[in-house]
Order: C-alpha cells, then structure tokens, then sequence
C-alpha cells in the first residue's frame, strides 16, 4: 500500500465509476488508491447489485470482480450488455478483476462483452493506465478535481484509507472528529464486549461485537484490525470456536496499538 | 440539487452502531439536511414514523439486532397507521448475500449503499431517491421470468 512519490500530483483523473467487489476489505483499498487519482468510486457487493445500479446511474467505467458469491460477474457483464441494448443505452466500459485469469476465463469474459483485464490485488499504476485508457481527462491538478494528495502510508491505521475517509466526509473536520471519537469509544466498549461472550461462552453476542468492530475500524482504516474481527466473526458463525482465545489475544495486542495511533490522528486534526 | 433544498428536510438515520449513526449524521449535516432524527433499530424507527414526525427520507443499515433493515421495510410498506408508509428507504450495507438486497427491492427500497461510501455517493442517492420511484422489481429480475403475479408497489403517488 505505499505511495509512488515520483508521481504525486499529476495523475488526476475524472469520471463516475462502479467497483464490483464482494470483500469489504478490498473495496477500502480500492477506494483509498482512488481518492487520490479523483475518483470517488461507488460500489457494489455482487452482479445482482451491479445491475441495479448501472439501470440507475450514469457511469463510465465499471470495474467487475470475476469471482463473486451469487451472481458471477461474466453474468452480471452478459445482463448489463443486454439491458444497455434493448434500452438504447451507452456501452459502459466494464474492466474484469481477477486473480490468475486462464486463457478460458479470458474468452469467457470477452465473450460476456468486457472489454479488459486487470489483475488482483489492485494495483496504482494499472489503474492509472485503466484511467488512461477510458476516462482521459487526464493532466488536471488536485484544487480543480478534488482530489485529495496521496496519503503517507502507515501499518497500523491505513494511511490511504484515513484519506480516503476524510476526503469522503467532504472536509467536514468537526464531522471527522465525532467519527475518529466514537471509534475510539467502539475501542474500549466492543473488546470488552468480546471478552465477556468468551467468558460466558455467548457465541451470538461475540459474533455481533466482532462484526462492530470489524466494520467500525474498516471505516477508520484499522485494516488489520478489522481482518482479525473478521476472522473471529467467521469462526464463530461457523462454530469453530477452538481458535477463538487465541484470536481474542490477537485482537486485544492489535487494539491496543490502533488507540494509540488513533490517539496520534486525534492530535493532528484541529478542534 | 443543492444544499438549500435540504435545509427544511427531515433524514432519519437507522443503525444499531454508535459509530455508523455519528458517521452518517455528519454526512447528512454537510449535505445540508435541517433535520436528523436518530434510530437504533428497526422497532424505534417505526416509531419514530408513527408518531406523525415529518420524515423525508429514511437511510437504515441492513444488518441490525431484533428487528433489521429487511423486516423495518417489510413493516414499514405494509403498515396502514403510520403517518408515512411510503417515505424513501435507502438502505446501507456491507455483504454480499446476493438475497439481501433483491428482498430488499421486493419490499420497496429506493436505493441502496455499499459500504465505504462518501457524502457523494450518499447525496446522489438520496437525490435520486427523491426524485424516483423505488427500483422497479422488474427490473432486477432474471430475464424471462414472468412476474405478472407479483404486485409492484408504485411509489409515484406519494407526492
């Protein structure tokens, strides 16, 4: 996740675009790589929603996850492809993502009317030549988009995606304040919460604090964090609950070093 | 539409999570909104609706304890003593169940988020919702199922 700093300002782009993506961990690292070239992305889970979404917005570029639960995104390509001719609508560039692409899978989404290829894990400098290619609009400085400076990357709270976050409260410092705040309090109140269902051995309790502070620290870039929860909320869901205290370890080390950092971040943004 | 046209505007926010709830009422306070009402479930949420508050537009998390986004809408759209059965719903979700959010659209949603979204992608939505009807069923389904059957509610009388 670190930040080419040859290239700092120059690569801002614009355009509406829809990422198609089921894992939320993911769609934060896109949007944090996106911010900073001016795209403010949208987003959808799976094909079903990729759909709904392109019938009811404008867009120029759809970034399509290949592998998804439910719908694949060759279906979802083959029903937007058929929806934009029978309503005479735009042929909206759809860009497959997907990790080890075979020559088969290739075909298959050639054939599903996608017009290219990037692979998994996303990369900044694909992107920008994926930008290139189908928004142009290329060249324009940051006061004139909107786009925000690429972040300074740090490991404990994603530096990408605090940017990303505040570039997406539109600037709104006091409205940051009050989410960093809250997140701080989730910092005490849900681990707590975790450690009693693991005392008293409440299996639905802990999934629901796991899956708190699991989206809470995706909101304030806590990714590590918010993987460990994810991975505890899955295992208890699944009733796989040998691995739990020591998962709960791990979260509780990790909570402890996102409060600080967050303490840090707390510091530098003016009351 | 810009921020004037918000000022006199009622948003109710319905999430179980402290953190998303104070997230979503900054965003909605920069979007220009007068008025930000508040829920923690689907239960105080209907009641907030029955107790003839002028609300706007409702933006409800899917995923929430006891009574979550799917059942809020289903009671929502069925109820005939609420002051407004018909007010825009716009949901907010993280998952990828495709099931979700095709119930959803059964029940008569006029939108839908997914998590991390900005104050634009947001404001687009609400604007969107405001300006339409909720999503056409048909329009989700499968090509060549026949849903002639299936009663679509039609939200452009609301107005």
């Amino acid at each position: 996740m670190s930040t080419d700093p040859k290239s700092t300002m120059a690569d801002v782009f614009e355009g509406r675009v829809l990422v198609v993506e089921d894992e939320e961990v993911n769609r934060l690292v896109a949007r944090g790589i996106m911010m900073p070239l001016g795209i403010d992305p949208e987003f959808a889970t799976n094909g079903a929603e990729a759909i709904e979404k392109t019938d009811a917005g404008d867009y120029d570029l759809i970034l399509m996850d290949v592998q998804m639960p439910g719908m694949s995104g060759v279906e979802a390509a083959i029903q937007i492809r058929e929806r934009e001719r029978a309503e005479g609508r735009n042929r909206i560039p759809i860009a497959a993502l997907t990790a080890n692409a075979t020559e088969g899978d290739r075909v298959r989404c050639m054939e599903a009317g996608m017009d290219g290829f990037m692979a998994k894990p996303l990369m900044r400098s694909v992107l920008i030549d994926t930008f290139t290619r189908w928004l142009g609009a290329q060249g324009t400085t940051s006061e004139q988009t909107g786009a925000v400076p690429p972040a300074q990357a740090g490991s404990i709270l994603d530096g990408e995606s605090l940017v990303a976050l505040k570039a997406s409260m539109g600037g709104g410092v006091a409205s940051l304040r009050l989410v960093l705040e809250s997140f701080q309090e989730s910092l005490v109140r849900l681990p707590a919460d975790i450690s009693n269902a693991g005392q008293s051995g409440d299996v639905e309790a802990m999934v629901r604090a796991a899956h708190s502070l699991k989206s809470n620290s995706a909101v304030a870039g806590a990714l590590d964090l918010s993987a460990l929860c994810a991975r505890l909320e899955t295992k208890m869901r699944a009733g796989d609950t040998a691995m739990a205290s020591s998962l709960i370890l791990e979260i509780e080390k990790e909570v402890g070093r996102v409060k600080l950092a967050l303490t840090t971040e707390l510091d530098s943004i003016p009351k | 539409m810009n921020k004037s046209n918000f000022e006199t505007m009622t948003a109710l926010v319905v999430d179980d999570e402290p953190m998303m709830r104070v997230l979503l009422k900054g965003l909605l306070q920069e979007i220009g909104f007068g008025k930000i009402m508040e829920a923690e479930d689907g239960a105080a949420a209907l009641a907030l609706l029955d107790d003839s508050h002028h609300i706007d537009i409702v933006i409800c998390d899917l995923e929430m304890p006891i009574i979550g986004g799917l059942e809020f809408v289903g009671m929502l759209r069925k109820s005939d003593t609420l002051y407004d059965s018909r007010v825009p719903v716009i949901i907010v979700t993280g998952h990828s169940e495709q099931s979700n959010i095709q119930e959803a659209v059964r029940l008569g949603i006029h939108g839908f988020l997914v998590k991390p979204f900005s104050r634009t992608n947001l404001q687009n939505q609400i604007v969107r919702a405001l300006d339409r009807p909720a999503i056409d069923l048909k329009k989700l389904a499968p090509k060549k199922r026949d849903f002639t059957e299936v009663e679509v509610l039609d939200f452009n009388q609301k107005k």
